[in-house]
């Protein structure tokens, strides 16, 4: 009897030592799961890139000059389909569209070719009013939309309309 | 004589008690020794993927680097009447700059700014048009990062801005 519980006492001693080296290894890969995997990397890079990928990608493209509308700037047409948004703009392009369409149809060729074909996740709008059901332009990639606050940097351009300010955003998702 | 007997049994029991007791201690140690290894490989592995990452990082923000050098060379900005245009590139000066800076002489010159990259111009849209401004390949490069940047072009001639692209690649 005594023998008996001497060496289940022992098996019990036995099982607490695996536990606690069960329990330490569980302890170390949690600690390099926190320190390596969910470290952050340096944001200030990625910011920097974001932010110079959207200011960039803004500036490109408001001043392209369309290659046939009239010679037209991309801005142009869009401030014209800003101001007209229920005729579709005023401006007639080569092809018999309005400017509202050129303009949407040229912004979506050069994002397709650019950002999407880089992989880079992000949305762009353009519109005089905050409402996304308002805007004149609304392209999207991957998840990343414009109805919900995403992580992520943009730019904001202002261009001069008649029905005011019209805001070209473009926005880089993480 | 029973006594000895005796004895020499109950020696017999000791050692191979100590036998099995070394046999436990060995196999514990063994996996203690292969845990240790496979934890020490996940965490190599681990820093590898973040060390890849943090390359990749920093390839980017030199191209970003680099288009910014590019912007504000002479050989490159975009003026009018002597003013400098922020963030815009003379498509002429740059086809230009493709011809002068891809030669050896060239490579020399414009090696302490670009260094060890090839920097290709694409014209987007309207369509057409690819120059290679600077190409100096790294011999037996490991990696090499191909970063885009989009730009503004400036036709003097026609008096049209043009949808660009700026290909940075990294040697390493």
């Amino acid at each position: 009897m005594n023998r008996n519980r001497k060496k289940n006492q022992k098996a019990q001693m036995e099982i607490m030592g695996l536990m606690i080296v069960v329990i330490l290894l569980i302890v170390g890969v949690l600690f390099a799961v926190k320190f390596v995997v969910l470290k952050k990397s340096p944001e200030v890079r990625q910011t920097f890139s974001r932010t110079q990928m959207a200011s960039n990608m803004g500036l490109a493209l408001m001043s392209s000059t369309t290659d046939s509308c009239r010679g037209t700037a991309v801005k142009d047409l869009l401030i014209d389909c800003a101001e007209w948004p229920e005729a579709g703009g005023t401006i007639t392009c080569d092809d018999g569209r309005r400017s509202c369409d050129y303009v949407n149809s040229t912004i979506g060729k050069i994002l397709n070719q650019t950002l999407d074909a880089w992989k880079v996740r992000y949305y762009v709008t353009a519109g005089t009013s905050k409402r996304l059901d308002e805007q004149i332009i609304y392209f999207t990639s991957a998840g990343c939309t414009a109805d919900r606050d995403q992580p992520g940097e943009s730019e904001s351009f202002f261009l001069p309309s008649s029905r005011g300010l019209l805001t070209l955003k473009v926005f880089i998702c993480e | 004589m029973a006594l000895k007997m005796a004895f020499g049994r109950i020696c017999e029991k000791v050692n191979r008690k100590a036998q099995i007791k070394m046999g436990e201690t060995i196999a514990i140690m063994f996996i203690f020794f292969v845990l240790l290894v496979v934890g020490a490989i996940f965490y190599m592995n681990l820093q590898r993927a973040t060390v890849s990452r943090e390359i990749t990082e920093a390839y980017e923000l030199r191209a970003v680097e680099l288009s910014q050098v590019i912007s504000f060379l002479p050989e490159a900005q975009c003026t009018e009447s002597n003013v400098v245009k922020a963030s815009c590139f003379d498509l002429y000066k740059l086809i230009g700059l493709s011809k002068v800076a891809s030669t050896p002489e060239g490579i020399n010159l414009y090696s302490r700014e670009f260094g060890t990259t090839t920097i290709r111009l694409i014209k987007l849209y309207p369509s057409g048009g690819e120059w290679v401004l600077y190409d100096n390949r790294k011999a037996n490069f490991t990696s090499a990062p191909v970063t885009n940047i989009p730009i503004m072009l400036f036709n003097t001639t026609s008096d049209k801005y043009y949808f660009g692209v700026l290909e940075v690649t990294t040697y390493s």
